[in-house]
């Protein structure tokens, strides 16, 4: 049993999750399909008896017609309640009507009872047509869509060929009138569906806020043809309606001349719908689903207009060639099959999918609008031309069919914009944001510098300083006055962000007020309090923050000229070291000669203190003075033993950044302290240090840590050089390291040129090919206590080649959208999965989608995995001889964490059979794989441990001289356990 | 005395670093310290100085003030963190009641990974943010003893 439905589910595309809802829709498809049959018969026979043919004409007018207005009246009512009454509201219409009709059947012979049903089965098939895919939409999400659409309406042609055939005999028994009661079950069944599917799924009825709010703002038929997308779809639905019934025209022209005996013609008939019956199905239920997950949406729109081109084009060849009569009926009549099969089972689904990237509330509404006054409008006005063109010019079928080809042309383009404006409208979807900011505030008016000197009163810092910034920016001439008075805020922070622009902008006005700082600093230094001074030099001297002070005598020092050696080297014997550390930068930057002089001995006397504050402090100083050539000082100070002086010296050295320091650098960057300094200090470099850095990153001699961080420096530095260097190095073969680099590349937002492209290729063929060895390598250990953490390894790796391969992609294609499917495939939601998967779909090229996507899909396991095989040939093997292999492997191939677990299974399973490898691991380059090497060594195979073990004694790693010598331990006290239990013997 | 694989695996566990790849924790279960602790031993007291992060591999120990019990933490359990990422002052004393295992480790290595791994920053937060409900849960139960 277990079996047959893993086949049937097989058979049809069915995965994981699919089952509930398809079943919901298959049962409500089957309950419509019977209400249409039966509804149809009685409305053709009641109609046919009462009318003549020539009456037709008028239906379709008054169906259109009817069918217009409702639409109108859908789209207003879609407008004002919710989605699932909306659903409800219109099978209760349905049903209503069915027994309406039933009701007046049963006492009125009236003739226009008759017409009126007859129109009426028309209306009933289109609101019922809403009805269904509309609650398909909801219920399947764009994947499942594709896979499913086609199959949910098996349910309505299953329906038709049995309703058909259980035809005969219930007129026989019951007469024709009562095939309406069967109608109004079949309707009544669908209501009960639905009210079930919406208590079970109620959730995804619900709208969002966003939703909600396109709700309110449903739009008229003519505002959403202004959008580029609907107005596309809308006219591609037009042409091919138009299209529709022009073939079908010629098809009864045809058909009529060919047949004109009345039995022939009911056989013909009979022997056509019920063959269309059998073809739907087979298409819809194993074919259409497949095809459009296959080759996706362009195959859906282009299917129909290529496949009646084709047979349009023979029909009318042939019978300009041969004028046969006989060839172009069966021609024809294959138009007409493929018509009405590729239409139902093909492009239905595929303009249900064109749905999808609408808002939940706007899909239903374009949804109503397309199919209840596009659609009937399409109808009217093919009955309106016909009647033109067969009346009025009396052109005949083979006319028609000219016409028909520059249609499906039409159709052909209009297919191909859409698809294209598919993917925009889907990604646009995806990667829609609110965004804020990151637009510049003009100055040029004067109603916006009112709102800027109104911030700048404000007792809140940031708004202020962000203000000063903005009229710095924009070199507004009130910019000094408001600095000034900024010294004069009573937030410090304002304060020295005022004096740091001083300074740096050596704004001479300021030097007043500067000066009555220092002049009040000065008498600190004085034993005795000073009294009564200004309000301002009160804001300095009572502030806790020495910094403060220190940057009152740097600007001191850039506006004060000869006035600052009277003044400032007072300070340099300041007992607070910012205070110090002011004089000194001020004295070194701004002072030339005589403050290089005066400020010099102090910093010679911080750069060899026994203190390792006052040694921060000099690399500090260095620093903030920034003179290229003054970098010896540094030198020292990157070797010191304190770390704290090494992060300041190497925040100095970014500052500096003199050349000669890089090789020191690099060094602390191997240093877990001190390694965020030295890559941002690294970062202050820029651009020039590039060739440096793809040294480092290519040289064996590093650490794959140290290459790592050099590739992330890469990436913060950006630009041209960047980005050339590290799409050269895209390739290393150490994985950790490639990752890393491709991170740096999509931070720097890398775009392959057309030659680079095919290298990505081929790396992202690389990737997939190592997650499927990853996978099958997993398969091959199975899961148990032991292998547990292997396990994880081997999907981590995985997990790691899957986003190798979604950076690589971004180099390749649009980055944002490839990205944001990458975010929405990581998190738990189905639906946001679902539509990663189809903006992939849509976006990537065939070869590389079907070399991916078993990889990111949502299949089974092993269905995932036999995919992979198929493209990328594994081989299998036993449990010790995969475990062997992951840990005999380079570490260009296996990280060293998977070769780490590999050993420790070994160990925990006491595993002989890995003996080589566990040896060759011995002398792996990575410190923790070691240790798991002779740990399992001694766990497995005692003997060969006491023979290996000699060579680790000597190991430049802590980590492994430890576990050496707790295994000694170990062993020493089982002989001693051993010994004594002879002892006892 | 545990191999790296040991600690990592041991790491993983604890819910701070339980969405960190084990291969990351590789770095983390190299620097960090181990440390035994005899039942009844204080592991710090309230008001030391420490910027050690401390977590509680094998037995349990106990939160206190002078001999107001503040609470018990058992295996897979972090304390210390507040002092780890801003040193202060301990606010209590912590002592085993087990013979207790324990993982330290300086706030220097756990600065280094919250920058390299923002899902240990997460962390970090997700168990500063209990502290803070449990601490307003106690201050609600004692303002309100009667619910």
């Amino acid at each position: 049993m277990v079996k047959l439905k893993d086949n049937m589910a097989a058979a049809f595309d069915i995965r994981p999750g699919d089952g509930f809802p398809l079943v919901l829709l298959l049962v409500h498809s089957f309950a419509q399909g019977t209400s249409l049959i039966f509804l149809e018969t009685p409305a053709n026979t009641f109609f046919l008896r009462k009318f003549s043919v020539e009456a037709m004409p008028y239906v379709y007018m008054l169906t259109a017609g009817i069918s217009t207005v409702l639409g109108f009246g859908y789209a207003k009512l879609q407008a004002r309640i919710a989605p699932s009454k909306l659903l409800i509201t219109t099978l209760v219409v349905v049903s209503i009507s069915t027994a309406a009709f039933y009701l007046a059947l049963s006492v009125s012979d009236s003739k226009w009872v008759v017409m009126g049903l007859m129109v009426w089965k028309d209306v009933h098939w289109i609101l019922q047509g809403i009805e269904f895919w509309a609650l398909a939409g909801f219920l399947l999400n764009v994947r499942q869509g594709k896979r499913l659409f086609a199959l949910v309406g098996t349910g309505e042609i299953v329906a038709s060929i049995f309703g058909g055939l259980s035809v005969p005999f219930i007129v026989g028994y019951l007469g024709t009138l009562n095939l309406v009661l069967f109608s109004l079950a079949g309707s009544v069944l669908s209501l009960v569906v639905l009210v079930y599917t919406l208590r079970v799924f109620a959730v995804r009825f619900v709208p969002t806020e966003d939703e909600t709010e396109t709700k309110k703002e449903s739009k008229s038929l003519y505002e959403l043809c202004k959008e580029p997308y609907l107005f596309l779809f809308f006219s591609l639905s037009l042409l091919s309606y138009i299209g529709f019934y022009f073939v079908d025209y010629v098809f009864y022209d045809r058909v009529e001349s060919g047949f004109p005996d009345e039995q022939q013609l009911a056989s013909f008939f009979g022997i056509f719908f019920a063959m269309l019956g059998v073809v739907d199905l087979i298409s819809s239920a194993f074919v259409s689903g497949r095809m459009l997950t296959r080759y996706g949406l362009s195959f859906g729109l282009l299917a129909l207009p290529v496949s009646i081109a084709v047979t349009t084009g023979s029909a009318v060849t042939g019978y300009l060639l041969f004028g046969s009569a006989a060839v172009f009926l069966w021609m024809i009549v294959a138009t007409k099959l493929l018509d009405e099969v590729i239409r139902s089972s093909i492009q239905a689904p595929a303009f249900r999918i064109l749905y999808q990237p609408l808002p939940i509330g706007k899909r239903l509404h374009t949804q109503a609008v397309r199919e209840s006054i596009v659609e009937p409008v399409a109808i009217g006005l093919s009955g309106a031309i016909l009647l033109l063109l067969t009346s009025t010019l009396a052109l005949q079928a083979i006319h028609l069919l000219y016409i028909v080809l520059i249609i499906i042309a039409a159709c052909i383009v209009l297919s191909v914009l859409l698809r294209r404006a598919y993917t925009i409208e889907l990604t646009a979807a995806l990667t829609r944001k609110k965004r804020f900011g990151g637009h510049s505030i003009s100055m040029t008016d004067q109603s916006s510098f009112d709102v800027i000197e109104k911030s700048l009163e404000s007792a809140n810092a940031n708004q202020v300083i962000y203000c000063l910034n903005l009229l710095e920016e924009n070199e507004h001439p009130a910019h000094e006055t408001f600095l000034l008075k900024s010294l004069n805020h009573t937030e410090p922070e304002v304060r020295r962000y005022a004096l740091k622009r001083i300074e740096a902008l050596r704004v001479a006005a300021a030097i007043e007020p500067v000066r009555q700082l220092v002049l009040s600093m000065s008498m600190c230094l004085t034993p005795n309090q000073p009294s009564g001074i200004e309000p301002v030099r009160q804001l300095v001297l009572s502030d806790s923050d020495a910094n403060l002070r220190g940057q009152v005598l740097r600007a001191m020092c850039a506006i004060g000229g000869d006035e600052v050696f009277d003044k400032v080297p007072a300070f340099l014997a300041s007992t607070e070291p910012e205070v110090r550390k002011g004089a000194m930068v001020g004295l070194l930057r701004s002072g030339g000669i005589d403050g290089v002089l005066t400020a010099g001995a102090s910093l010679n006397d911080l750069l060899i203190d026994v203190d390792s504050g006052e040694r921060k402090l000099a690399a500090q100083v260095l620093g903030d003075v920034g003179i290229f050539n003054f970098y010896q000082p540094l030198v020292k100070l990157l070797r010191d033993e304190n770390m704290e002086v090494r992060k300041a010296a190497l925040t100095a050295a970014g500052k500096v950044k003199n050349l000669n320091l890089l090789p020191l650098m690099l060094e602390n960057l191997s240093i877990a302290a001190v390694r965020e300094a030295a890559s941002s200090a690294l970062v202050n470099f820029g651009k020039d240090i590039i060739p440096e850095l793809e040294a480092a990153l290519t040289s064996k001699e590093h650490s794959n840590a140290l290459r790592i961080r050099v590739a992330q420096i890469c990436g913060r530095i950006g630009g041209d050089n960047a980005l050339a260097m590290l799409g050269r190095n895209i390739n290393l073969p150490n994985e950790s390291v490639r990752g890393h680099i491709l991170s740096a590349l999509v931070m720097c937002k890398y775009k392959a040129s057309p030659a680079e492209s095919s290298k990505i290729d081929e790396a992202i063929k690389a990737e997939v090919r190592d997650a499927t060895w990853a996978l099958i390598a997993a398969e091959d250990i199975g899961i148990d206590e032991v292998s547990d953490s292997l396990i994880r390894a081997l999907k981590h790796e995985v997990k790691k080649n899957q986003e190798r391969i979604f950076m690589l992609l971004s180099f390749n294609y649009h980055a944002e959208p490839i990205l944001q499917a990458k975010l929405n495939l990581e998190t738990d939601s189905v639906e946001k999965k679902a539509a990663a998967l189809e903006i992939l779909d849509n976006l990537l090229a065939k070869e590389t989608r079907d070399m991916i996507f078993p990889l990111l899909d949502d299949i089974a396991p092993e269905q995932r995995l036999n995919r992979l095989i198929h493209a990328f040939p594994q081989s299998r093997r036993e449990r010790a001889g995969r475990i062997q292999e992951i840990i005999c492997r380079s570490q260009e191939q296996s990280t060293p964490w998977s070769k780490t677990c590999a050993l420790f299974v070994v160990g925990k399973s006491r595993m002989k059979d890995c003996r080589d490898g566990v040896v060759s691991a011995l002398s792996d380059t990575d410190p923790v794989v070691r240790e798991t090497a002779i740990w399992s060594l001694f766990e497995s195979d005692a003997e060969a441990y006491g023979e290996h073990v000699e060579k680790l004694r000597t190991d430049s790693s802590h980590i492994v001289l430890r576990t050496v010598r707790r295994l000694e331990n170990a062993g020493n006290i089982g002989t001693i356990k051993r010994m004594e239990a002879g002892k006892t013997r | 005395m545990l191999l790296t694989i040991e600690k990592v695996l041991t790491l993983k566990s604890v819910s701070i670093f339980s969405k960190i790849p084990e291969e990351s924790l590789v770095e983390v279960a190299s620097v960090l310290e181990e440390l035994n602790v005899e039942k009844g031993r204080e592991i710090f007291k309230k008001g030391d100085i420490g910027t050690t992060m401390y977590i509680v591999v094998e037995g349990q120990v106990c939160i206190h003030d002078d001999d107001k019990i503040l609470g018990n933490m058992g295996v897979g359990a972090v304390f210390g963190e507040l002092s780890a990422l801003d040193p202060q002052p301990r606010s209590a004393s912590v002592t085993a009641t087990e013979d207790t295992y324990l993982f330290c480790i300086d706030q220097i290595s756990l600065y280094e990974l919250m920058t390299q791994y923002t899902d240990v920053a997460q962390g970090i937060i997700r168990v500063l943010c209990q502290r803070v409900r449990d601490c307003d849960a106690a201050l609600l139960s004692v303002s309100k003893p009667g619910v």
